[in-house]
């Protein structure tokens, strides 16, 4: 066969191969940037919960009512923080989703497998609850400015029984 | 983080022993995906296209020792092209890796911690609040919360 041929194939298939690994490693680093994005945004909202305190009212109403709030008070928790990592979650599952689909390399394909249990495992949520909770209780809390923003359950629910 | 709690006594219901194996599980989850983080970065680095630089330059060296005779002119001109185009950033490259990579990798590597560590809030907020009236589930759960380490 001709060199020539010969070299312009081998230039090809080097092309081809260099090609994939570059798309290869994009999947990965998108990935791994979309993890670090998501991590760095809960830093951001466990920060804002520590700093979300319930005003006077808000507060006098829960205590009133801490029979029926305290059971909610995880899947409004919960809710709240959702909502603040919402659009970072919502990019590492658009990213895991494009390497679980087109990644060949194992080590891809594994931390994908193992993000996608560590991050969007189904927990019981207390949804139920929430909607059993007669409509003034439900109007109440979704007015709250306090409530739609992230705060800390546990600590709320310390000072209800404070 | 407060003084982790001595409990002394406690019997976990059927909900609390669920939640814990979550929690083994999600450390378990964490570790592998540190694993594969690392072997990904290390492909990314040493096998991938970052590595592209050193061997282009490799090659560009390669392609100057192809002899100039007349058979051959086509076949240079061809692999300079190729050599140029692989070859074009290897200073880029030197930086990528110390820059862009390394900078992926631990900033991702310690994401995961943050994100177990969020699942692991969120399952002991929920089993505190669902545990009220056992108070010593409850401490459990909250100590957990706080961030003791089970």
């Amino acid at each position: 066969m001709n060199k020539n041929a010969v070299i312009i194939l081998l230039s090809f298939f080097s092309s081809v191969a260099l090609a994939n690994a570059k798309f290869e490693d994009s999947l990965f680093k998108n990935v791994s940037q979309s993890i670090d994005n998501y991590g760095a945004k809960i830093k951001q909202c466990e920060s804002m919960a520590k700093q979300n305190t319930p005003d006077k009212k808000t507060l006098e109403y829960s205590k009133n009512h801490i029979e029926a709030l305290t059971p909610v008070l995880p899947f409004l928790s919960e809710k709240a923080f959702e909502a603040c990592v919402l659009k970072e979650k919502q990019e590492l599952a658009y990213y895991l989703l494009i390497a679980k689909n087109n990644a060949s390399r194992t080590s891809t394909l594994k931390l994908v497998e193992s993000t996608e249990s560590l991050t969007f495992h189904i927990e019981p949520t207390s949804i139920e609850k929430f909607e059993t909770l007669s409509k003034v209780h439900q109007e109440y809390i979704e007015k709250s400015p306090f409530f739609s923003r992230p705060f800390d359950a546990l600590a709320f629910y310390e000072k209800l029984m404070q | 983080m407060n003084k982790c709690p001595a409990i002394i006594g406690i019997v976990f219901d059927e909900k609390s022993l669920k939640a814990i194996d979550r929690i083994n599980e999600l450390h378990e989850l964490e570790r592998s995906a540190k694993v594969f983080i690392s072997l990904g970065n290390l492909w990314s680095i040493f096998g991938g296209n970052s590595l592209k630089g050193t061997a282009s330059s490799g090659l560009s060296k390669a392609i100057t020792a192809i002899p100039a005779k007349p058979g051959w002119e086509t076949a240079k001109n061809v692999s300079i092209g190729l050599g140029r185009g692989i070859s074009s950033d290897a200073s880029q490259t030197a930086w990528s890796i110390s820059q862009a990579n390394w900078e992926y990798y631990f900033k991702s590597y310690s994401a995961l911690d943050q994100i177990k560590l969020r699942e692991i809030e969120k399952i002991a907020t929920f089993q505190a609040l669902d545990h009220v009236h056992d108070s010593k589930q409850y401490r459990f759960w909250k100590a957990i919360s706080d961030g003791c380490k089970i």
